[in-house]
């Protein structure tokens, strides 16, 4: 008796680009970075990575379960959430610190607002930072790398950017690890959070998402952009004092949080014009933390003090639509 | 120490003084009795009195604007607590209750097609008037869910929207709410109701619904004081009703149901739950699985499919045994049949007239006698007035239609004779042609504009019209040139036809017209974008390409006008690929107009699989169809079949901001933004958004990576927003 046509408004054909796709490619882009890490930290930064990731997907199993709401596992942002924050571990974390960061991700920073698409902050870094404030200790026990089959055994040590801020306010002057060392940072042999070490990695999964069109230009452009445009204007002044841009943009989470963080689509402004604005604010205040606060980094603060202007931002970078125009003669 | 402490104390107590004054200078005097009838009224700002909310209709009430009993919700308690804060005399009113009307859940009533798309009733009875079959039925999409602000509505897991008797206050908001106004209020004593909203009659009834009323008389003659009936459908009197329930054992239907011995079965579900096992199961019996068959690059370059039928020259399509011509054809008022039933005509015997300045007349696609004319489905999805032809199979032009040298003519004998031959543009949107060509006088028209565009992907009809139509269309040009007195043409074609770039280069060199190859982008062919592309010129937001000096009219409308003038032939019928996936053997067929989408389809030796869906136009902007009994009209560029397997996969997540809406949506809009304001009845709020510039060409739902159905929702909101304005 019944019909079994199928009667819809139209378009009648879809892209077949859906969020479960644009999160697994997401987590492609990463795998390079995840596999510099653990050749650089060894086991522990896989067991950091596997925690944070495991934990995440439980949360999101957890409070979809306790919210009575469909399953969203199988979008792939709680994997996702999970890697994010696993690379922005110290890779000498312990479990506890992983998985509790994890709940913080998913529960306080993502499920409370609604879920995927409503979190007005990256949960990520949401998670990072209230890591960073509860435990600072174990938030800053920065180890040497220890490559895999080296024999080398790792030693707590200091990140080029904590080195240098320890070395500006005693001596008021920059270390010599400010000078040298680049092509350490560029393949990430330095210390520092689990993803944040290997620029040619994470460059190259940038690339991968550029290409495949799941981020635009403008994030990352803006961010970096500023940064090494600020920070240069600071080491023209100042070469002493200040660290020349290049050091700005190996050291520290700078790639890491703007190819992959500052672009997360939920936070940030949905116009280029928006996008601009917002890579430019992340890029200011990331250099003012770093040479004028008291954190050696200010990747994480910048982006969610920017995820916070996001909506101020997109109210005022409304598209110009096709035919407000005046009416000529 | 002592210092900090006094200056601490000190800025408090000054603030306090400070506002302790304030509150004292400025305080609003408010009638205690305001604030007495507020403290009583059940402050859910539900609007039932009519106001918008608790405290606007205590303050009417105190000044006397209002009468105190208007408040259903409040009851019977809460008006003689606000009598008595007035000291007037309680005047009760009854306490009413919502009923849902019908039972015809999806057990038990059938479905004319199974719908896709916004969750919404509203919206689905926008497509194809709903896809219940029954035109009064519930629709069970939960639009009055979202209404009632008591939480009083559940929708059955089986489809059926079922009121909670306790918690319904009777403010009517699912009322106002229900397409189909299956929601009734009844009064709370009276416990007995008729459930079916279906006035068909009683045989016809039984076919869709195993419950529905069939106007049988049988509760009448049981309890003559209690029921009416209507149109075939019964209904309780209640201002007279007595024994009501006696008729509930009786009827045969069991469409009468008594609330006070247990009805509803499915009762109150936990909502939440029941919602998404009902969207399971609804997915489920669908047949749907997680469906996926391509995987296309991004941005706006939809797979074209039109490998199906590009190389496939034009064929004359066949008669078929019955021709059926839609008098509402084109944009504007429908056509006024001027023959009857019994009529002999001829192909071109002038069978309709135009009503009105954007109308036009319609003529017969080819020579027999009218047998009948009545309402037949239309490709809009519903029954609408048509003139049914049988074909005496001569196929004989009317003798009286005379052709002339355009040179000959002057500009307005030409506009009058594309207006006889009721040429309308051929593109699809079907507008009247000389009303494009009629521009008033302070506006100068510099640039006509050829669409060859052809965008829409699996669509190749003006591909082919362009490759063997050349020389048509090309005299057609001149006619439009003189028309509207202006020396330059342009015709733009895509990249991806260059057999016909080439060959309407080489033709028009002759002629002084250009071509124009534009890059293949989706949507070009779209009047504004064509324009856009071609001279740069943006035309202002709600008004015609006129007003920037250009007219574009469509390839195929300027063969038809050829046509029209040289020989004096009505448009009486056009090109239309026949294809997609579904279909065995692909074609573009010449079709009369009145061909059913049957005898197309069996003329392409029929169908590759069953059909899923049937798409009247492209896969971006065709409409579905409820099967393939309705005839090709002038509008229909192409009949594009999908199959179940080629269907994208449907099911809608959360906007997580990607943007790519925005990046794809040729007007900019900001579709994700107007669809969250539609999805929550916010109107006016998604007025600032410029739904009303929206071009409905589909992108930003196509690319969507949470498969929301944007446009949809987009188009929900233009509806709502252009029926308020028209209220205003």
């Amino acid at each position: 008796m019944e019909n079994q046509l199928y009667l819809s408004s139209s378009p009648h054909i879809h892209s077949g680009e859906t969020t479960d796709k644009v999160m697994r490619k997401v987590i492609y882009a990463l795998l390079p970075a995840c596999a510099v890490a653990v050749y650089f930290f060894g086991l522990p930064a896989l067991m950091v990575l596997l925690l944070c990731t495991l934990g995440c997907v439980a949360a999101e199993a957890l409070s979809c379960k306790l919210q009575g709401r469909s399953m969203t596992l199988s979008d792939g942002s709680a994997a996702l959430t999970g890697i994010l924050l696993g690379l922005n571990l110290p890779p000498s974390s312990p479990w506890w610190l992983a998985l509790f960061g994890a709940a913080i991700a998913i529960l306080i920073g993502k499920q409370v607002y609604g879920g995927l698409g409503y979190n007005p902050f990256n949960p990520a870094l949401v998670a990072r930072v209230v890591l960073l404030i509860s435990f600072p200790v174990q938030m800053t026990r920065w180890t040497s790398t220890a490559p895999l089959g080296s024999g080398i055994d790792a030693v707590t040590t200091a990140t080029p950017l904590g080195a240098m801020k320890t070395a500006v306010m005693l001596t008021g002057k920059l270390p010599e690890l400010a000078h040298s060392g680049f092509g350490n940072y560029l393949v990430g042999n330095m210390a520092g959070s689990l993803g944040e070490v290997s620029a040619i990695a994470l460059l190259l999964g940038g690339f991968y998402l550029l290409w495949k069109r799941i981020i635009s230009w403008h994030i990352p452009v803006a961010f970096i952009g500023s940064v090494l445009v600020i920070g240069g204007l600071f080491w023209a002044i100042s070469p002493d004092k200040y660290p020349n841009p290049l050091f700005h943009l190996l050291t520290g989470g700078l790639l890491l949080g703007a190819l992959f963080m500052a672009t997360d689509m939920v936070t940030s402004p949905v116009t280029g014009k928006g996008m601009l604005i917002f890579g430019f604010g992340c890029g200011l205040l990331t250099v003012l933390i770093r040479l004028f606060g008291g954190y050696p980094e200010g990747v994480s603060f910048a982006i969610l003090l920017m995820n916070a202007a996001t909506p101020l931002i997109d109210r005022f970078c409304r598209p110009k639509i096709y035919g407000q125009v005046e009416v000529e003669g | 120490m002592l210092a900090s402490v006094l200056t601490l104390g000190g800025i408090g107590l000054f603030a306090a003084v400070a506002l302790g004054i304030a509150a004292k200078k400025f305080a609003v005097e408010v009638d205690p009795r305001e604030l007495a009838i507020l403290e009583v009224l059940p402050g859910a700002n539900c609007g039932a009195c009519g106001l918008p909310g608790c405290g606007g209709y205590a303050k009417a009430i105190v000044d006397g604007s209002m009468s105190p009993n208007l408040c259903t919700p409040g009851g019977t308690e809460c008006i003689e607590k606000i009598a008595h804060i007035m000291g007037v005399e309680a005047i009760s009113t009854d306490p009413q209750v919502a009923v849902v009307c019908c039972q015809g859940d999806n057990n038990k009533a059938g479905l004319k097609y199974r719908y896709l798309g916004f969750e919404d009733c509203n919206a689905a009875q926008k497509i194809a008037d709903g896809p219940k079959t029954c035109p009064g039925g519930c629709l069970g999409l939960g639009s009055c869910v979202r209404a009632c602000p008591f939480d009083a509505i559940e929708i059955t897991v089986e489809g059926l929207a079922v009121i909670n008797r306790q918690k319904c206050t009777g403010c009517q908001k699912c009322v106002a709410s229900c397409p189909r106004s299956v929601i009734k209020m009844t009064p709370l004593t009276a416990t007995t109701h008729v459930l079916c909203n279906s006035t068909d009659k009683g045989g016809v009834v039984r076919k869709y619904c195993q419950v529905g009323c069939i106007g049988c008389q049988i509760c009448k003659k049981a309890a003559p004081e209690s029921y009416l009936i209507e149109n075939f459908l019964a209904r309780v009197d209640y201002e007279t009703a007595k024994d009501a329930e006696v008729a509930v054992e009786k009827c045969p239907t069991k469409c009468i149901r008594d609330f006070s011995t247990g009805y509803p079965e499915a009762a109150v579900l936990l909502r939440r739950r029941c919602r998404q096992k009902n969207r399971n199961r609804r997915l489920e019996r669908m047949g749907v699985k997680a469906m996926n068959l391509k995987t296309f690059k991004g941005g706006l370059h939809p797979p074209d499919g039109k490998h199906y039928s590009a190389a496939k020259a034009i064929e004359i399509c066949p008669l078929s045994e019955e021709l059926v011509i839609p008098l509402a054809q084109h944009i504007g008022a429908p056509a006024e049949a001027c023959v009857e039933v019994g009529t002999l005509v001829k192909k071109g015997t002038l069978i309709a007239t135009a009503r009105g300045f954007v109308s036009v007349p319609i003529h017969a696609s080819t020579s027999g006698e009218v047998i009948a004319i009545e309402p037949r489905l239309h490709p809009m999805g519903k029954a609408l007035p048509a003139i049914v032809i049988k074909p005496d199979g001569e196929d004989r032009w009317d003798e009286n239609l005379s052709g002339a040298d355009p040179d000959e003519l002057s500009a307005d004998d030409l506009k009058d004779r594309i207006l006889a031959a009721g040429i309308v543009g051929m593109g699809g949107a079907t507008f009247p042609a000389h009303v494009k060509l009629s521009p008033p006088p302070e506006k100068q028209i510099d640039t006509l504009i050829l669409n060859g565009v052809e965008c829409e992907p699996y669509l190749t009809a003006d591909h082919r019209m362009m490759l063997e139509e050349t020389e048509r269309i090309l005299d057609g040009i001149d006619i439009l040139c003189k028309v509207l007195g202006i020396e330059r043409a342009i015709i733009g074609i895509e990249a991806n036809k260059p057999d016909a770039i080439e060959k309407m280069s080489r033709e028009a060199a002759a002629r002084n017209i250009e071509v124009q190859a534009l890059e293949v982008k989706y949507p070009q062919g779209a009047e504004k974008q064509l324009i856009d592309a071609i001279t740069g010129r943006q035309v202002p937001s709600g008004t015609l390409p006129m007003e920037v000096g250009v007219v574009v009219h469509n390839v195929g409308t300027a063969a038809a006008i050829s046509d029209a003038i040289r020989l004096g032939r009505p448009l009486v019928e056009r090109v239309v690929s026949i294809t997609g996936p579904g279909i065995k053997n692909p074609k573009n067929l010449l079709v009369r107009i009145g061909t059913s989408l049957q005898f197309l389809v069996d003329y392409c030796e029929g169908l590759n699989g069953e059909a899923a869906k049937i798409i009247m136009g492209g896969p971006m902007m065709g409409q579905t169809q409820l099967s393939l009994e309705p005839p090709a009209i002038r509008g229909t560029s192409g009949l594009l079949i999908f199959r179940e397997q080629d269907l994208p996969r449907l099911e809608a997540g959360p906007c997580i901001r990607c943007g790519r809406c925005i990046g794809a949506c040729p007007i900019h809009l900001q579709p994700t933004t107007i669809a969250a304001y539609a999805r929550l009845d916010l109107f006016d709020e998604a007025a600032e958004y410029h739904p009303l510039d929206c071009i409905e060409c589909g992108c930003c739902t196509y690319i969507c990576p949470a498969t929301l159905p944007l446009v949809q929702s987009i188009r929900y909101a233009k509806a709502a927003i252009m029926a308020k304005k028209r209220t205003l």
